[in-house]
C-alpha cells in the first residue's frame, strides 16, 4: 500500500500521463530474419504491418486495456484513433489482420510459428527460442540478452501484478 | 433485378471458397442508427443514391444512415485472402434489402504488391472505400458536396495496390485496376428504378503518407450508359429537331472522367481534411465539381467539427426547349456549414450529432429529391439539416 501510494505521489509530481512510463518489447522467433528495430519501423509494423520488406503475421493482445497502452505509449496513437485505423483495416479488407492472443499464450505461439510478431510488456520473461528486436525507449529500457532490461517504472509497479500473475 | 443476380452469384462463390476451405474465418461488423430532421417541408435531403428521405417525405428520418454491415474476412492458405462484405441499408426504392458491398480475393504477390479480384469499393476518396462503416468517419456521413459528385461505388474487376516506395513512416502507394459497375437509382421517389452502368473503367489513385499527412491524388475514367425510359423519351424529342444535339446529350456509351484530391493531416489533437472532386461527363450531365474542408480537435472522447462545403455544376445551354430542360434538371450547386460533434460513449461505440446549414444556388434543381410545386427554384430557401447518430463496430 505504501509503494502504491509512492508511486501515485511519483506520477503525480512527475505529471507524466500514465501510460508514458509502460515498456514494451516487441518479440519474434529467434530464427526469424527480422533485424532490430527503430521506433519508425514498429510503427510501420503494426499500423501498415510492412517491415524490412516483409509482411510478418501480427499478434495483438486480446486484452484491450493493455493493448491500448501499446499503442498509445509505443505507436504514440489514442484509442480512438487505433481503432478507427482498426476499423478501416478491417472493413477495406486490405490487409491480414492481426490475430488476438491473451498474454500468456503469446509466447507459446511465437515459439512454434517463426513468422509471427508480438509486443509484450517487458516483465515477461522471453524463452530462449524467441529474440527482442525492439524495446520502447521510455525510462532508458535497453535490449539485454533475451529481453529488455527490466526497468522499474511506476507503470509497471501498478500494473504489474493483474496482468502477469500467473505467467512469469 | 439483375445486380440482384450478379450479388447472388458473388456471394454464392464466396460461399464454396468458404466451405471448400478449412479457413478460419474472422467476422466482423459494423451498425449505424440516425435520426434526421430536415427544415424543408418541399423537398427531401439525401444522399447517395436514395430517393427519399428527411423533409417532404419524413418529418424526422430514420433511415438515411441506418445500416447494417457483415463481413467475413479469412487466408485459406497463406498470401491469400477472402473478404466478402453485406451491408443491409436503404435502397433507391425505399426499401431496406441487402447487397455486397465486399466479395473478393486478394493475393499478396510480395510485401508491397497485391492483386485483388472481385468487388472492391472506390478507392478515390480520402473515405470512399470504408463509407459505410460510419463509426471510422470523423463525420455522421461524408460530405455530399463532394462524396456525391459520384454514384459509382461497387467496382468490380481486377485491383492492384503497388507499394512505390516505404521508408519509416514515409509511404507512396499507387492503387491501380481495371473494372465495371452497376448502380440503382431513382429520379421521382423510388417508383422507377434505373440502372447506371459504367463500364471499361480505368482508375489509379496515388497516395503519399508522411507521419500525421495523407495526400490522395486519383484519376478514374469510362463508358457510363443508362436505361432510363424519361431520357430515351426526351432525346426522341430532341433528335426530331436536332439529331446532333441529341447524340451530343444522349447518356449512352459516353466518357466521363473524374478526378480527386484529398489531404488529410491527423493527430491526437487535430483532424484537418481537404477534398476536392470533379467529373467531366460527354452528356447533357456536364461538369460538376466539389470541395469540402473540415477542421476538428480532439478533447479526449470528443471531437467538435467544422465542415464547409461547395459544390457547382457547369452545363451548356440550348434554345431547344426540351434539351434546356434536361439540363436545367441536373444543376447542383449549393454552399453549407456543418457544426458536429463527435462523442466516444463506449471504447466501441460513437454517438455523433451534426447540425447543417445548406443554401442551394437559383435553379439548382439536383440539390435535393421529392420537390413539390411549392418549391421556389428561382430563389431557394436557407435550409437546416439536424442529425444524430449512433454507430459501432464489432
Amino acid at each position: 500500500m505504501r509503494r502504491l501510494s509512492f508511486g501515485l505521489v511519483l506520477l503525480f509530481l512527475t505529471g507524466l500521463p500514465w501510460w508514458a512510463s509502460a515498456n514494451w518489447q516487441i518479440v519474434t522467433h529467434r530464427d526469424s530474419e527480422i533485424t532490430p528495430l527503430q521506433l519508425s519501423d514498429v510503427r510501420l509494423l503494426f499500423l501498415e504491418g510492412l517491415v524490412q520488406g516483409k509482411s510478418p503475421q501480427l499478434i495483438d493482445l486480446s486484452d484491450e486495456v493493455l493493448r491500448g497502452q501499446f499503442y498509445e505509449s509505443v505507436l504514440g496513437i489514442s484509442q480512438n484513433r487505433w481503432r478507427a485505423h482498426w476499423a478501416k483495416r478491417v472493413f477495406t479488407g486490405s490487409r491480414q489482420l492481426p490475430k488476438q492472443f491473451a498474454l500468456d499464450y503469446i509466447t507459446h505461439y511465437l515459439d512454434t510459428n517463426p513468422n509471427a510478431v508480438a509486443y509484450l510488456p517487458n516483465e515477461i520473461q522471453i524463452p530462449e527460442t524467441l529474440k527482442v528486436i525492439y524495446c520502447s525507449p521510455h525510462q532508458g529500457a535497453t535490449m539485454e540478452g533475451s529481453g529488455c532490461a527490466p526497468t522499474l517504472s511506476v507503470h509497471s509497479r501498478l500494473v504489474k501484478k493483474p496482468f502477469v500473475n500467473g505467467v512469469d | 433485378m439483375k445486380m440482384r443476380i450478379w450479388d447472388s452469384k458473388m456471394l454464392l462463390i464466396l460461399l464454396v471458397l468458404l466451405t471448400g476451405s478449412k479457413t478460419h474465418a474472422d467476422w466482423h461488423g459494423f451498425a449505424s442508427v440516425s435520426g434526421v430532421w430536415f427544415s424543408n417541408p418541399n423537398a427531401d435531403f439525401v444522399y447517395n443514391n436514395l430517393s427519399s428521405g428527411a423533409g417532404r417525405t419524413h418529418t424526422v428520418d430514420f433511415g438515411l444512415d441506418t445500416n447494417l454491415g457483415l463481413q467475413w474476412s479469412g487466408s485459406p492458405v497463406s498470401g491469400v485472402r477472402l473478404n466478402g462484405q453485406g451491408v443491409l441499408a436503404r435502397d433507391a426504392a425505399n426499401r431496406f434489402t441487402p447487397s455486397v458491398t465486399l466479395a473478393n480475393m486478394a493475393l499478396d504477390i510480395n510485401p508491397a504488391f497485391s492483386l485483388t479480384l472481385g468487388r472492391v469499393q472506390n478507392p478515390n476518396f480520402l473515405y470512399s472505400d470504408y463509407r459505410h462503416v460510419h463509426y471510422a468517419l470523423p463525420w455522421l456521413r461524408p460530405p455530399r458536396e463532394v462524396y456525391g459528385i459520384t454514384s459509382i461505388f461497387n467496382y468490380d474487376g481486377a485491383q492492384a495496390n503497388i507499394d512505390l516506395v516505404r521508408h519509416g513512416d514515409f509511404g507512396l502507394r499507387l492503387t491501380t485496376g481495371l473494372a465495371q459497375s452497376n448502380t440503382d437509382y431513382s429520379r421521382d421517389g423510388g417508383e422507377t428504378v434505373d440502372r447506371l452502368r459504367a463500364t471499361q473503367m480505368g482508375y489509379a489513385s496515388l497516395a503519399w503518407r508522411a507521419s500525421d499527412w495523407l495526400i490522395k491524388l486519383s484519376y478514374e475514367q469510362g463508358n457510363l450508359f443508362t436505361n432510363n425510359a424519361r431520357i430515351d423519351q426526351a432525346m426522341l424529342a430532341i433528335a426530331q429537331s436536332d439529331s446532333l444535339l441529341a447524340q451530343q446529350m444522349a447518356l449512352d456509351g459516353k466518357d466521363y472522367r473524374f478526378m480527386a484530391f484529398g489531404v488529410r493531416y491527423d493527430t491526437d489533437d487535430h483532424l484537418w481534411l481537404f477534398e476536392a472532386a470533379h467529373r467531366d461527363l460527354d452528356a447533357y450531365f456536364g461538369r460538376r465539381s466539389g470541395v469540402y474542408t473540415t477542421y476538428g480537435h480532439r478533447l479526449g472522447v470528443y471531437m467538435p467539427y467544422i465542415t464547409l462545403a461547395r459544390t457547382w455544376t457547369e452545363v451548356n445551354s440550348s434554345n431547344h426547349p426540351v434539351a434546356q430542360q434536361l439540363y436545367d434538371s441536373v444543376k447542383y450547386s449549393l454552399t453549407s456549414l456543418t457544426l458536429g460533434i463527435s462523442y466516444e460513449w463506449s471504447s466501441r461505440m460513437t454517438v455523433k450529432g451534426e447540425a447543417q446549414w445548406l443554401k442551394p444556388d437559383a435553379g439548382s434543381r439536383w440539390a435535393y429529391e421529392k420537390y413539390s410545386s411549392s418549391y421556389n427554384f428561382a430563389a431557394p430557401s436557407e435550409d437546416i439539416l439536424l442529425s444524430i447518430g449512433v454507430s459501432t463496430v464489432f
